[in-house]
Parts: structure tokens; sequence; C-alpha cells
């Protein structure tokens, strides 16, 4: 099965997840599903349900419902306190199986139709001033009620800023009695629900949906918007709400040091196995075409510069590169692997000074004969009686260092082919929130090919070597003739090249060596690596538990654990699966 | 490091043997054995001094150490005018019999003239040698290098000669060849027609009191291509297609992690 057909991402929430979302939501934001004017806020007395809370609302000393007026009593300055709580709560999307629906909403669940049932329960708090007295202490009156709703969802916003909404269109309180009196509470539930709590909700579905996707500001963004080909988004169906999401524009701008720089935290990658079974309650699936645009964006994120020196046999050498990517294509493999091909790797900037020393250029020395004289001491039939070294005169003092800056930018043509394996990791953080990454983890090696180098770089290295060794002897206040004189001695370019310098014919090559053993073509494939299994994962990394709602004053942010996620590739996408944890 | 070029090998005044200056040197044999003196002048002023201990030797004889058969004085390093004060090199040097002294001047514009006495016993000195005034025996050596044509001249006679140096051609300059010999007797040279390479040493030698100036009569220049035009608008990237069509591969280089 195919979830992309027809969208670039397919995001699918199953209703037992939202339901765990919810009740993760009651727990950390009670105010959001009690009201009344019982206080203190933070600790109200009497009221009808205990309000359950994680720790954490408490030591934050949030409240734990939503202070109101109390209501007053009419023709007396009396006031009475009150408090109505959403106990229960639970959503349950077509087919419908999560609960049981009043006849009044013609059950079963209709097609792409969600169904919601809460328990409200409300009190009102006698004052003891009142009446007579009837019990020893301040004591409330309670009723529950089972309300019951059904409605659909949609999508609002504009692209980059859409959200789900879930909106009631048949609500229920099956034991109310008389139907005026329960027509007149349904309304005033209905607008609760839908202009009060169910954007709540949505909102947290919209975080799993779409915010999930987003990328942080700092690193690049990501404009995303509902598919438009599906005649239902989101869909409701399956016991899932399902949402059909295209990728309208991506861009990464990754900074060159690691994300995690800065922060004094480190995180360290575990794999964590599924401790549940049946359908995820989240599932996500990014097409190939949706891949592509990743990978383009992935591609153009990476930059790659660095200059320092090194050696290469007796030849000093500084060097100020810079590369990024272009081209290539990508192949998703059904065993789970992306194989990567014939990424160029264009070289903006290749610039090499290479340190030559050049001899000191001695004349003299020669042996000369003096019994008889003769120019040399291999005097024809008599030979030489007493033989003289001459003593020999050194244009330089020492040998000097001449500097060929040489640039080679965009006359390399070179390509990286690799594949990779997606896999998910759970980072333990320390000092750092923990985090689920899914990683690309590159299969090595990463193979660089140097396809060919200009073939006039061997001609250019030539003319600047010529150049220098006359700027040096002109800077040094030779004479054109004496110039022309050492060069003479020198041999011509050609002569130095192969024989001074020992420099091979093929001076390109060479120059691929020198570049090789410098190790710029390493520490491309090396930052290539980090890019991909670091810095890329760093960015698209989920933090463990996720924020589905932000701080609000002095209210905790409400986050939610992510118990799962796994990855899968085939040939037609790339599969993400998750769980929510309780 | 910063290159330093000995400039004064280029420098263009007449060279002279009795003024010997940067590239040029003297040949001296010293026959007897004996104590000597050699003092450094820089025109008339003494500007240094130097002993030299000529000891007997010969070929196979027996001794506590073998006296050297050359010994090259370099007459810059003597000179205390310029603060070597002896610093610079030994000024003691030994020679065996028979063997030779080569002045000569290292580096620096000066020109200097050497003389070497004989030191007896409860005499004066004698004067064996004065480099103004080269006699039998005498090989004086020039690097010319300036191109063009020179005449030659023994101030002391009447030999002359003609110096042509070649004009360097790139890739046809030989080191270290052999020199020109020209032989300076009887008021004449010979030969009087010289053509040397520019480096290429000229020798004479020496039958009669000479003294040899060499005097740049017409230079030689040449004009000099421009810098090589070091661009690369012109050039154009070919990739190298392999036998099959495939692209051939000139390095691959693999990333292990």
């Amino acid at each position: 099965m195919t979830f992309t057909q027809n969208s670039d991402i397919y995001v699918a929430v199953q209703d037992a997840g939202i339901n765990r979302v919810i009740n993760h939501v009651m727990l950390q934001r009670p105010s959001l599903f009690n009201y009344g004017s019982i206080l203190p806020v933070t600790n109200p007395r009497p009221i009808c349900r205990d309000i359950r809370t994680v720790p954490q609302v408490v030591q934050a000393n949030n409240p734990l419902i939503t202070s109101m007026s109390p209501l007053p009593v009419i023709q007396t300055p009396l006031t009475l306190d009150y408090i109505a709580q959403l106990t229960k709560g639970a959503v349950d999307f077509f087919p419908g199986n999560a609960f049981t629906l009043p006849p009044e909403l013609n059950p079963p669940l209709k097609n792409q139709q969600f169904a919601v049932n809460f328990e409200i329960c409300a009190g009102l708090v006698c004052p003891l001033s009142t009446f007579p007295p009837r019990r020893e202490r301040r004591e409330i009156d309670c009723f529950c009620l089972n309300l019951f709703a059904t409605g659909g969802c949609g999508i609002t916003g504009i692209p980059g800023k859409q959200t789900i909404s879930m909106n009631i269109s048949g609500i229920e309180i099956p034991e109310l009695k008389p139907d005026s009196m329960e027509t007149a509470i349904e309304c005033y539930a209905l607008l609760a629900l839908n202009r009060g709590i169910l954007p709540k909700i949505g909102d947290a579905i919209s975080s799993l949906v779409f915010n999930s996707i987003q990328l942080p500001d700092t690193i690049g963004s990501i404009t995303l918007s509902a598919s438009t080909t599906v005649p239902h988004n989101p869909a409701v169906e399956d016991n899932q709400l399902k949402a059909f999401i295209n990728i309208d524009k991506i861009t990464l701008n990754l900074p060159p040091s690691s994300p995690g720089n800065g922060s004094s935290g480190t995180v360290t990658r575990t794999t964590r196995s599924r401790n549940r079974a049946g359908t995820f309650d989240l599932t996500a699936a990014l097409s190939s075409g949706a891949f592509e645009k990743i990978y383009t964006a992935v591609v153009k994120g990476f930059h790659f510069s660095k200059s320092g020196t090194g050696n290469f046999g007796p030849f000093s050498v500084s060097y100020e590169v810079a590369a990024h990517l272009e081209g290539g294509s990508f192949e998703m493999r059904d065993d789970g692997t992306i194989v990567i091909k014939e990424l160029d790797v264009k070289w903006d900037k290749l610039k090499l000074s290479i340190g030559i020393d050049i001899p000191k250029f001695c004349v003299g020395g020669n042996d000369v004969c003096v019994l008889p004289p003769w120019p040399s001491c291999d005097v024809p039939l008599v030979g030489c009686g007493k033989c003289v070294t001459l003593p020999s005169f050194c244009f330089f003092e020492d040998r000097p260092d001449i500097t060929i800056p040489i640039d080679l930018s965009g006359l390399i043509t070179s390509e990286v082919s690799f594949s990779a394996r997606l896999e998910t990791f759970y980072g333990v953080g320390s000092g750092v929130p923990n985090r689920w990454q899914i990683v690309a983890v590159p299969t090595l090696p990463l193979d660089l090919d140097i396809i060919d180098i200009a073939d006039t770089v061997g001609d250019l290295f030539k003319n600047l070597v010529q150049d220098a060794i006359d700027d040096l002897l002109k800077s040094a206040g030779a004479p054109d003739w004496a110039i022309d004189l050492i060069n003479g001695i020198l041999g011509g370019i050609d002569h130095i090249i192969q024989v001074i310098l020992d420099i091979p014919d093929d001076i390109g090559e060479w120059l691929i060596d020198m570049i090789s053993q410098i190790g710029i073509f390493k520490s491309l494939l090396n930052d290539l690596y980090d890019y991909i299994a670091v810095k890329i994962p760093a960015a698209l990394e989920i933090e463990d538990p996720f924020q589905v709602l932000e701080k609000d004053g002095i209210l905790i942010p409400v986050k939610i654990p992510i118990e799962f996620i796994g990855v899968n590739v085939n040939s037609h996408e790339i599969v993400i699966e998750g769980d929510v944890g309780n | 490091m910063k290159p330093i070029l000995n400039k004064f090998m280029l420098r263009q005044a007449t060279i002279d043997s009795g003024s010997l200056a940067v590239m040029s040197s003297i040949i001296h044999v010293i026959a007897e054995q004996g104590e000597y003196r050699g003092i450094v002048f820089l025109g008339e002023q003494k500007v240094g001094k130097f002993a030299l201990k000529v000891i007997d030797y010969t070929e196979g004889s027996q001794a506590d150490a073998v006296p050297p058969k050359q010994t090259n004085i370099d007459l810059a390093a003597l000179d205390n005018s310029a603060g070597a004060k002896g610093d610079k090199g030994s000024t003691s040097f030994t020679l065996r019999t028979g063997g030779q002294v080569v002045f000569y001047v290292s580096t620096g514009s000066k020109e200097y003239a050497v003389e070497i006495y004989r030191l007896e016993k409860q005499k004066e000195p004698i004067k064996v040698f004065d480099s103004r005034v080269l006699g039998q025996g005498d090989i004086f050596v020039a690097h010319v290098m300036r191109p063009g044509s020179y005449a030659i001249r023994n101030v002391k006679g009447e030999g002359r000669a003609h110096l042509k140096v070649e004009y360097p051609e790139r890739g046809k300059l030989a080191l270290n060849i052999d020199p020109v010999m020209v032989e300076c007797s009887n008021g004449t040279m010979n030969p009087d027609e010289v053509k040397v390479q520019s480096v290429q040493a000229v020798m004479f030698s020496c039958t009669q009191e000479s003294r040899i100036t060499i005097e740049l009569k017409i230079p030689e220049d040449r004009p000099r291509p421009g810098p090589s035009p070091a661009t690369l608008a012109s050039m154009q990237k070919k990739e190298k297609i392999g036998e099959a069509g495939q692209k051939a591969i000139l390095r691959k280089i693999r990333f292990f992690g």
C-alpha cells in the first residue's frame, strides 16, 4: 500500500493516540477542563471529581481550575460558588468503536465523521449562613452528565499556516430532561466545544501533523499546504485522521558548525524497539517526489570551505577551498537504502599557493690544469701535473623560495556517490532534552571520483612558475640580461619542471595528487558524512517529550511523550511510524 | 626565506686581474717551503693580512698531517675595513710545496690586490708575489657574465684580444663547461678572438709580466617578453571519455570514516 499517491506527505493520527494526547493535556493543563469560582484555584475544595495532574503542575503553582465569577443569587447580595468539570474525554474516528453513540445521534458513526464523548460534572456550594446548616462543613451537590457529539474535520488557514479544525454538528446529553433544558444545555455545550475545547484539541493534532514537519527558523524553512487532489482532506477513516500535505518550498541553511555547538549538552544515540502492537498512533509517509525536494534542499544546503597548509614532498602548500554540491540522482530501494549517484562537487574556490625552493644557481667550480696550463684536468697525451678547482659563485645566498599561486577554481570535475540507510535513534540528552532522530547513515566508504582536470592546467602552471622566477629576479634587482642568463642556466621551464623540481609530465594529475595528499578531498568527504549523519538529523530531530501546547504565562507547556518512532524505505516512499506514550 | 641576490656577480665594471673582484680568481704556485705573509690591499690601503705556511711535502712521503695541494683564500673575508677582523674565515693557511694558492673574492663590490712575502730569518721579508703583476706560471680566470663585446688588454705589455660573450639562450646554456684558455706571451694574446657563453670562464695563462683587463665595449641586450598570460579565460574544459563512453576516473578518493 502506498500512502503518498496523492500528496508529498501523508500523516495519519489514530484516535487512540489522540485520546492519549487528550489525557496528557488534561493532566498537564487541568484549567482547560475545570471551571468555577471555588478557591483557591490551585487546590479548590469542595469539587465534584478530584483533578488529576502531573507533579510539575503543582510545582509550578498552576491553577487547577479556570477562575470564574460566583453565581449571583438574584435579589440578594449573595453568590454561590460552583464548579463545572470535564472529567473524561475521548475521540472516536470513523468507523467508531471506542464508545457507543446514543440513538439520538443516529449510530453508527457516518463516514468521515468523528465522535467525542465527555463526562461533565457540575456542582453548587450552598453557603452555611443562608440556610440552617444541614452538614458540619461546606459541601457541594454535584451531578454528572455524559455528553456525546459528532462532527467533521477540515483544514483552515492559508498554505504555510494551516491547521486542522474539528467542528461539532450533532450533540446529545442522553439523561437530561426536560428536553428544553437539554436543548439549552446542549446549545451551551456546543459553543463551548466548537469555540473552546475542540480548537485546543485541533491545535494539538495540528502540532503533531504540521509542526513536527516544520524546521526551526535558524536552519531553514518549509512551506506546506494541504493537497486538493484527494476527496477528503483531512480524511476521517480507519480510526484515523489522515492529512495529505504537499511541500511547496523547502530551504536548508545549516550553519557550518554543528547545531549542537554552543550548548553544553551532548546526545548519546541509542536504539529503542516498539513495545506496543497494532496500528501506529502516527503514520507519516514521504513520497519519492517529496524526498526529491528534500534531497535537492539537502544538496543545496551543503557548503564546504577550508583553508590551511600542508606539505607535498618538498613542496609546501597553502590552500583556500570552497565547494558545493549540484545535480546527482537518487534511488530509493526496497532494501531500505537510498543510493545517491554522480553528485557533482563544484569547486567554487580551489586556490593553492605552492612554495618551491629554487636552487642557488652557482657557476664556476671547474677543475683546471695549471701544469701544463689547460682548461681542464684532462690534458691530452701528457696528462695534468697540477689540477686546481676554481671557486664557485652563487647567485643567491641560500635557496630562495618562490610561491606559485594557482587558481584551479572550476577546473576540476569530480563527483560523489554513496548509499545511505535511514535509521531512527533515540538520543539520550545530557544537559539537553532527549530526542528522536531520523538519521541517514551513509554506508562507508564514501567515494569521491575525480573525473577530470582541465588540460590547460599544465601550461598554466608552467607559465606561473616562469613568471614567479622572473618576478623573483626582478624584485631582487637583476637586469634583464641576468634574468635571461639565470633562466638559461636553469635550462628553460620544462627543464625546471621536470629536472629541477622533479614534477612529472602530467602536471594536472600531479596537482590532483597534491590536493589529495594535503587532505582537501578527504576533508570534503568527512564534512559531507558529518552533514548527512549529524547535521541533517539534528535539524530534523523531534524532542521527547514533544510540545503540543506552549507555555502560557505561568502555565507549563504541554508535552506528550513520543514512545516510539520507526522508519523504513521502499521504492515509492519513506514511511515514518510512531506511538504516543501513556 | 627572502632571497638575497648576489648582485655583485652581475657587475659590469672592467675586470682587472690587478684589482681582483667577484667572479675572478688568480692561481699562483708556491714552490719553496717556508713561512709567508700575505697583505691584502684595497687600492693602496692595506686592509688585511694572512699567514701562509708552505710545508715541504712530496706525494707518498710520511707526515703527521698532509698539507693541502690547494688553498683558496677569499680576500673579501680578510678585509678588516669591512669589519672582517678575521672572523669571516681563517687568517692562517697551509700549503704543500709546489701547491697552488687560489685568490678570489666571494662577494661585495670591492676590488683587491694581494702581495705575498716570504719571511727570512733576520732579514727583511722578500716579496714573492704581487697580484698586480702576474708572472710566469700565474693564471688569471675570469667569468664574464654580461653579454656583449669586450676588449682584452695586457696593460703590462702589448697583448690585445677581443672577447665576445654570447647572449644566454634559454635551454641552450650549459653549466660548468670548460674555460677558454688564452696565452699571454711575447706581447701577444693567443687566440686574439675569443667567444664564450655567458658564465663560461676565460683562463689567462701568463708567461711574462701581465695585468689583464677586460673592458665592456658594446653590451648586448634583447627585449624580454612580458609576463606569460596566466589567465584561465581561454581555458576550455574537456571531459576525458573512456573507450566505452563511460567517464574515466583519474583518481578515486575513499573515505572510511
